[in-house]
């Protein structure tokens, strides 16, 4: 990403919030008692990218690809198999016990199914004083007064925090998981398809919220989602993400504007047009065929298989994720597209 | 209002809902009202009786209920082939049976619960081991291993009590397992962990709440069947000796006359029909209590 950093004044503070390097994560799906060797399915696979205070990293990919594991693995739901993450300079990789719990308040998470991320039993209320009570951070009048400002802040009801969160629709209920990551005051927010099981017209209220809550408290984002749309609302930076890999990364304007990776290229034609007269038939669906398997994945570039322009070359060397002309726009392509190049616009 | 309150004021708001959430409900309050009888003739057995129950009437060996030619109120069920009185038998019987239903079920339940937990919420090597375990009790038929028992050690309630439990916490670790197994993968629990929430917290706070419900439904259909093991064990001659008195122990005793004297088998069964069905009747509403979905109910 960009050299020429402005670091005046934060002499003491390291340059990216977050650092992830060469991060992998590995499942042994071999559950056999008799072969013990490990086969490995490989839904991380060497990810490396940096994220400063206050930007947003977009992360887009199809289903399995492994980004929701890329988050859960950088938040330490899952312990990684190889490879670092660095918050604010200190490695959160092999921290344990009780450092482990005071470091994760600056790391936060909010998930994608607003029914399953709420204790059923436990009334809204209780669920948004949950963080406060773990790290006794505050209670009685002080805690209340807590709760309701985060209530106030996420736009639910004060009225609200008697009653059980099934009584809420999907909108209000990821609400309540937002109030609940923020309550910590994390630096960095995980936010793993935050929108994709919410209606449409509450998306964008979603959407919205989040923006505005980054500038309110200067939030560092990565955001997952599967499709192109959300991601372009969002983000700073987007990572496209394929079988484990990043394909392409790119300041989002960069990207959308000129993608090089055909897989970018394919998963941008693959957003729906309204207008009709608008839609680019000839060049629809380069996106055909299935992810191939993370278990097995081909040898040279992953996307090779399914990739329109693949050669020779293209199925037995793994192209790496460089600048292809010094500027931030990565991309892991023997043969990038060039601008106005083939069927791009 | 939500944490200022009195402790008194706390109680008391505890029981008039509950009150007011019993009388909703038609089942539920059926089965408080079984339960409570039997709880109340448990109690007070020697105040209600009016024989002694051990007491033998060679004069009024096999007399019928008081509905039937040659019965009277004096027996108002009749009394066996000993001439013992059927209702003041069921009336102490209660004691015994309740006593250990209730109490195996709790041992049956404390251990079957925590290994469930700690095998479903841990994982790994504890998982393996504690279900391996579960596995061979399955192997091992529940009667014969209480009978292995009951001999090595000697009877009564204590060794009753012990030997239902014992055989009976495998469901509990079964289920509260594969509650916990499903449970600890829903994105909640994983919100609690990225608080930086202890394991035990989370125990505590987000699986026991949710595993409750089906607890309760397998506790009480366990007390159901721990007094139907008592009875087949009693049965057997491994229960309860005389001259203490238990259901499945009546039952046994009558079960030659059923042909000639049906009523000296028939009125325990009755007792125990009536106390397991007013269990699950209780169980059942305390279940959908505890539920906020029920909002009907709140």
């Amino acid at each position: 990403m960009t050299e020429n950093v402005n670091t005046i004044g934060q002499a003491a503070e390291p340059e990216y919030l977050l650092e992830v390097n060469h991060l992998c994560k590995f499942f042994n799906v071999n559950k056999s008692l008799i072969h013990r060797k490990p086969v490995y399915l490989r839904a991380v696979d060497d990810v490396s990218f940096r994220i400063k205070a206050g930007e947003t990293l977009g992360v887009v990919g199809e289903s399995g690809c492994g980004k929701s594991t890329l988050g859960n693995t950088i938040i330490r739901l899952l312990d990684a198999t190889s490879g670092q993450v660095l918050f604010n300079g200190k490695d959160f990789t092999n921290l344990k016990g009780t450092e482990l719990r005071e470091e994760r308040a600056n790391i936060q998470m909010i998930f994608q199914d607003p029914f399953s991320s709420l204790n059923p039993r436990m009334k809204v209320f209780d669920i948004i004083a949950e963080p406060f009570r773990t790290h006794h951070i505050c209670s009685g009048p002080q805690l209340r007064e807590e709760v309701f400002t985060l209530m106030d802040e996420v736009g639910l009801p004060r009225s609200s925090a008697f009653r059980y969160p099934h009584e809420f629709s999907g909108g209000q209920r990821q609400r309540m998981g937002i109030a609940r990551a923020l309550a910590l005051k994390p630096k960095l927010i995980i936010c793993d398809e935050p929108v994709s099981a919410l209606d449409v017209s509450i998306q964008a209220q979603i959407l919205n919220l989040l923006a505005e809550l980054q500038k309110k408290f200067n939030l560092t984002y990565i955001f997952i989602a599967h499709g192109m749309p959300t991601v372009k609302h969002i983000s700073t930076n987007v990572a496209v993400m394929y079988l484990g890999r990043i394909m392409e990364l790119a300041p989002k304007k960069e990207l959308f504007a000129h993608p090089m990776h055909p897989y970018t290229e394919g998963l941008l034609q693959a957003v729906p047009i309204p207008d009709p007269t608008l839609r680019d038939k000839e060049n629809a669906a380069i996106l055909s065929g299935d992810v191939p398997s993370p278990v097995n994945p081909p040898a040279g570039c992953r996307f090779c298989t399914r990739c329109p322009y693949a050669r020779e070359r293209c199925h037995q060397e793994a192209p790496e994720l460089i600048s292809r002309d010094g500027s931030d726009h990565l991309v892991a392509c023997h043969y990038p597209l060039e601008n106005g190049m083939g069927i791009l616009r | 209002m939500y944490e200022n309150e009195s402790f008194s004021a706390r109680v008391k708001a505890f029981f008039s809902r509950w009150g007011r959430l019993l009388l909703k409900s038609k089942t539920g309050l059926l089965g408080f009202i079984i339960v409570m009888a039997f709880l109340i003739i448990a109690v007070f057995a020697p105040q209600l009786a009016g024989h002694d129950p051990a007491a033998l009437n060679p004069g009024n060996m096999t007399t019928s209920p008081f509905w039937m030619e040659g019965g009277s109120m004096e027996f108002p069920l009749g009394t066996d082939n000993l001439g013992r009185c059927i209702l003041c038998r069921i009336m102490y019987g209660t004691r015994v049976s309740m006593l250990i239903g209730v109490c195996s079920v709790i041992v049956a339940g404390i251990i079957g619960t925590l290994f469930g937990l700690v095998a479903g919420y841990y994982g790994g090597i504890c998982d393996s081991i504690i279900m391996r375990i579960t596995d061979a009790f399955h192997a091992i038929p529940r009667t014969l291993l209480a009978m292995v028992l009951i001999s090595a050690v000697s009877g009564g309630i204590p060794t009753l009590v012990f030997v239902i439990g014992f055989t009976g916490w495998i469901q509990y670790a079964r289920l509260i397992r594969s509650e916990v197994l499903s449970l600890k993968n829903r994105e909640f629990v994983k919100a609690a962990v990225t608080i930086g929430t202890p394991n035990s917290t989370i125990i505590r706070r987000h699986i026991i709440p949710n595993v409750m419900s089906s607890f309760i439904v397998v506790s009480t259909l366990a007390v159901a069947s721990s007094i139907i093991a008592e009875t087949s064990l009693s049965f057997l001659g491994l229960g309860i000796q005389a001259p203490q008195v238990s259901w499945g122990g009546m039952l046994s005793d009558g079960r030659n006359y059923l042909a000639t004297h049906w009523w000296i088998a028939t009125f325990p069964g009755i007792a125990i029909t009536l106390a397991v069905l007013g269990i699950m009747f209780l169980g059942n509403w305390i279940r959908d209590v505890l539920d906020p979905h029920n909002q009907g109910l709140q």
